[in-house]
């Protein structure tokens, strides 16, 4: 990518401390993300997938300055977010908003749907004070929901409906990049598909860059330019769409769609490939953290940390043996 | 299938009396679960999926939300002797005995189906006392045995572990050992490997067929994802609303769904395994799902069916159209053509 980067991550890393450690100078340390790096172009759409605790949430947080990392740099536009003050901070703010996965505990129960998507043209001075409520209501169309709903509650909607305020908030301050976090988890199948085809309509006329979460590649694929796998909070692979999902290069990448089940029953498959059950809490980070339950472990591989290599074509995987794998069936 | 069905459900109905006025969550609905028989039985949420289990468990009527259930129909349910019982007009104390006996389940979330403070060998245990009898140090054993069978490793150090202790997955084979501990006729699966990683899914959706094929047991497993249904059920019953809109054989229902709803779901589920330019595409079904309050008049699905013809989908409820291979469909416009 020869354009600069509208969001990237070098190489962050964030530590957590556990809990109920009885010598707080030796606590033990939870490693949520581990030196990631990722770089977001304009109007692009990144698909962040990996299983639960691999970090994923918390790496969109650091890119949204929601959470500062232990190490490394987050840079809106090329410059550190840490050196952003001032007025320029809330630009930043505005400019960088999330879609959260759960519409029934993210909107206040207590707000009508119009004070909901308002708060955040009031907090950010966008309009006339007497012209938002209009803008509210052509918020709403935006999102498909009629302007009646301005005056109704979050309880009286569906779960489609409440996604669709939470993307009219969002849409608010007219932000230029979206994290959806799940956005479409907690949704029902026929309403999956609506919200995704909002996302992408507004991604077309907007030109909104997105990180879209999910543990469910095949909820975030359609809308993806380019996929990033996350591992035990490490990046483990990163390509476009087509190179993640028709050669996936690492070996969890390739159980991850190996497991997803394909909805025809002519094409039963044999049962994937035995992984170990769950990953362990705390894997040795000392090698490759999806070793004890890669299928094509070596000794090798608990020595050192993969590194992330990227082919040519912009595709790139963290693993000792991936030049010596049977391709991918 | 020459051998008579382990559970025919008949006309059930449940209606659910509210603050705001009656709910009609399932409405007539009539199926069988054979012998050795995987049924998926499909559905969003507000389908009444979920509740058809909890009658056929006889988890309504006992408290919470169940409380002001009123159910009606039939469910003849062949116990080990061959004799029908209707699980409806069961008593208390018979219900007890079938439940966990004859009847497992398994739910959707295995860190609150269990109980935090118990050991999960002695969570098994205390069900192979109960009914099966055994004595402390048999069922302690026996527990060990059975957490084996469900894929555990190391089963006798796990059996002293309590639940937190435990991962997502790991919980889920405890909650199945629990569910088969005194070899059910028929496991009621929900959602079970909804709050799971896929990864971890695709494990427990083996477990499960092994353990049917070892047991011939029959399952009902409720879940709204048709990428599992392909991989796991035998026949389909679709809900919609509370109704029933088509029962078929997996592969039927596949090939060749009547009623345009399960064609709308069918074709919501992302394809990853088709070329590349139709990588995750998914089509968009209009509307969302009506409020349980106030279903709409005729077919339910018609307000947001794109082959509905005014004056005849919002008029009568269709009736369920029979094909041949044990198909069913309710469907005015299908019906018709």
């Amino acid at each position: 990518m020869s354009a600069q980067p509208l969001i990237a991550a070098e190489a962050v890393t964030k530590e957590f401390p556990l809990q109920g450690s009885m010598l707080p100078w030796r606590a033990h340390r939870f490693t949520a993300v581990e030196n990631v790096s990722i770089a977001i172009a304009p109007g692009e759409v990144l698909g962040l997938v990996g299983e639960s605790a691999s970090g994923k949430s918390t790496l969109g947080r650091i890119l949204l300055g929601l959470i500062q990392p232990s190490a490394g740099t987050v840079r809106f536009r090329g410059t550190d977010l840490r050196a952003i003050g001032g007025g320029e901070r809330r630009a930043m703010r505005r400019a960088l908003q999330i879609i959260f996965q759960d519409p029934y505990a993210s909107l206040d129960p207590r707000l009508t749907i119009g004070a909901i998507v308002r708060e955040g043209l009031d907090i950010h001075g966008i309009g006339a004070p007497g012209a938002r409520d209009v803008k509210v209501a052509h918020l709403l169309g935006r999102v498909g929901l009629d302007a009646g709903f301005a005056r109704r509650y979050p309880h009286e909607l569906s779960g489609g409906q409440r996604q669709r305020v939470g993307i009219a908030r969002a849409l608010a301050v007219e932000p230029t990049f979206i994290v959806g976090d799940e956005p479409v988890s907690a949704l029902d199948v026929s309403i999956r598909g609506q919200i995704l085809a909002l996302l992408a309509e507004l991604r077309r006329s907007m030109g909104l860059s997105m990180l879209l979460i999910s543990h469910d590649i095949g909820a975030i694929s359609q809308l993806s330019d380019r996929i990033a796998v996350l591992y035990a909070g490490r990046m483990i692979e990163i390509g476009s769409r087509s190179q993640v999902l028709r050669t996936p290069r690492h070996p969890y990448t390739r159980a991850l769609l190996a497991a997803i089940p394909v909805p025809d029953p002519s094409r039963r498959r044999a049962p994937p490939p035995a992984l170990t059950d769950g990953a362990s809490a705390s894997p040795d980070r000392a090698g490759c953290v999806f070793a004890p339950r890669c299928p094509h472990v070596r000794p090798a591989c608990t020595g050192s940390v993969p590194p992330l290599t990227v082919l040519e074509s912009g595709h790139g995987t963290a693993c000792l043996l991936q030049d010596e794998l049977p391709p991918a069936a | 299938m020459t051998a008579p069905p382990l559970l025919q459900l008949r006309d059930l109905s449940v209606d659910f009396s509210t603050d705001m006025g009656i709910v009609h969550a399932v409405d007539r609905v009539s199926f069988d679960i054979g012998t050795d028989e995987i049924v998926a039985l499909v559905g969003e949420s507000g389908s009444g999926k979920s509740v058809i289990a909890q009658a056929i468990m006889g988890l309504l009527g006992v408290g919470g939300a169940g409380r002001n259930a009123r159910t009606s129909g039939q469910l003849r349910f062949r116990g080990r002797d061959g004799a029908a019982i209707d699980l409806l007009t069961l008593d208390a104390e018979e219900r007890r005995r079938l439940r966990g006996r004859d009847i497992g389940m398994v739910f959707q979330e295995p860190m609150t189906a269990l109980n935090p403070v118990l050991t999960v060998g002695e969570q098994i245990a205390e069900l192979l006392r109960v009914h099966a009898g055994l004595t402390r140090a048999q069922a302690a054993a026996e527990a060990v045995a059975r957490l084996a069978e469900v894929g555990i490793a190391a089963p006798a150090e796990r059996a002293k572990s309590y639940p937190h202790q435990m991962s997502g997955g790991m919980r889920q084979r405890v909650l199945i050992a629990i569910a088969m501990a005194c070899q059910p006729l028929l496991l009621i699966a929900d959602e079970p490997t909804t709050a799971l990683d896929v990864t971890v899914q695709a494990q427990i959706l083996e477990l499960m067929r092994t353990l049917k094929r070892r047991t011939r047991m029959s399952v009902l497993f409720i879940t709204h994802d048709f990428g599992i249904v392909a991989e796991l059920a035998d026949r389909v019953v679709v809900l919609y609303a509370g109704r029933m809109v088509e029962e078929g054989s997996a592969t039927d229902i596949f090939a060749s769904p009547r009623h345009p709803y399960t064609e709308g779901l069918l074709g919501a589920v992302p394809r990853l395994d088709l070329a590349s330019d139709t990588i995750g595409a998914v089509a968009i079904l209009p509307g969302t799902a009506p409020d349980p309050l106030a279903f709409p008049a005729g077919c339910r699905f018609h307000p947001r069916c794109t082959h509905a013809r005014p004056g005849l989908c919002d008029g009568k409820a269709p009736a369920m159209t029979a094909l041949a291979g044990a198909r069913r469909f309710a469907c005015h416009v299908r019906a018709s053509a």
